[in-house]
């Protein structure tokens, strides 16, 4: 009996939130940080940069977790998708005997 | 030293840029057909038909040709590592120039977390193939669960900072 696979809505709008505030906010800091300490920059703390930061994480966010669900096939693209019974062997590569066989 | 790296260098910054080009265009492209026509759609048809025996067969195949395949993909990222540095000294860059600072941010701290989870769950403690070969089935399992849950989650990251990396590469922007 296989293990069912745990993701749902609920994880995935989580793991957007955290996907979206650690990319935002990390990059923005490390970007902010190098130019002030090492140009003496200081507009990187002014109003723009900062309403730009808080208007991307819920931006950003909402765009992970569409395109997460949209992967995991819980609503979106992916109908047209038909599943069509074939018996085929499949190919599987055997460095065994990619050994043997080399000089 | 840096003066003299950046002499020695300079000469070379074109060839360099080239090769960084190159790898970079294999990092970013080299797994979107695999990715995109066979990853993708085989795990769909697997969440929407989760006990289906011959669509769990394609999947675990698909896994483990997708953990072969992404070789060309992880030969090219430290090649753009250790070229990217170079460029630097090479070109005479500093962190005066805001497009650099914000994908150097980038590369660090979105890309560099990702490849190396990539690395571990492709070739070292997450590989398929090494896995199935134990025969413990329950593990294998676990492992295509986690790199499928690894694989929904990154590509929402890696795929729009590949984009803005090469778009800051190229339009050198300045804020």
């Amino acid at each position: 009996m296989r293990a069912p696979f745990s993701g749902n809505p609920a994880r995935y709008r989580r793991a957007a939130i955290l996907i979206s505030a650690y990319s935002v906010l990390s990059v923005y800091t490390a970007f902010a940080l190098m130019k002030w300490l090492l140009q003496g920059d200081t507009w990187v703390f002014g109003w723009k940069p900062l309403l730009l930061v808080a208007v991307l994480i819920p931006l950003y966010a909402r765009f992970c977790y569409r395109w997460i669900m949209r992967t995991d096939a819980q609503y979106g693209s992916g109908s047209r998708w038909q599943l069509i019974p074939a018996q085929v062997k499949l190919p599987e590569f055997d460095p065994h005997k990619h050994k043997a066989n080399s000089p | 030293m840096i003066d003299i790296l950046r002499e020695w260098l300079g000469p070379w910054y074109l060839y360099i840029k080239f090769v960084h080009v190159t790898f970079v265009m294999v990092w970013v492209w080299s797994t979107a057909h695999a990715y995109a026509y066979f990853v993708v759609p085989v795990f769909k048809a697997w969440r929407r038909h989760p006990d289906d025996d011959a669509v769990i067969v394609l999947r675990d195949w698909v896994m483990e040709r997708f953990d072969h395949g992404v070789i060309y993909e992880h030969v090219a990222y430290p090649i753009i590592l250790i070229t990217g540095p170079l460029l630097y000294i090479a070109g005479g860059w500093s962190t005066a120039a805001d497009w650099l600072v914000l994908k150097l941010a980038l590369v660090v701290l979105i890309t560099l977390p990702i490849e190396v989870l990539d690395y571990h769950l492709s070739h070292f403690g997450g590989n398929k193939a090494k896995i199935r070969a134990t025969g413990d089935s329950e593990k294998y399992e676990a492992a295509i669960h986690q790199h499928w849950y690894f694989l929904l989650y990154s590509s929402p990251m890696i795929m729009p900072a590949a984009l803005l990396i090469i778009f800051l590469a190229i339009t050198k922007t300045h804020f």
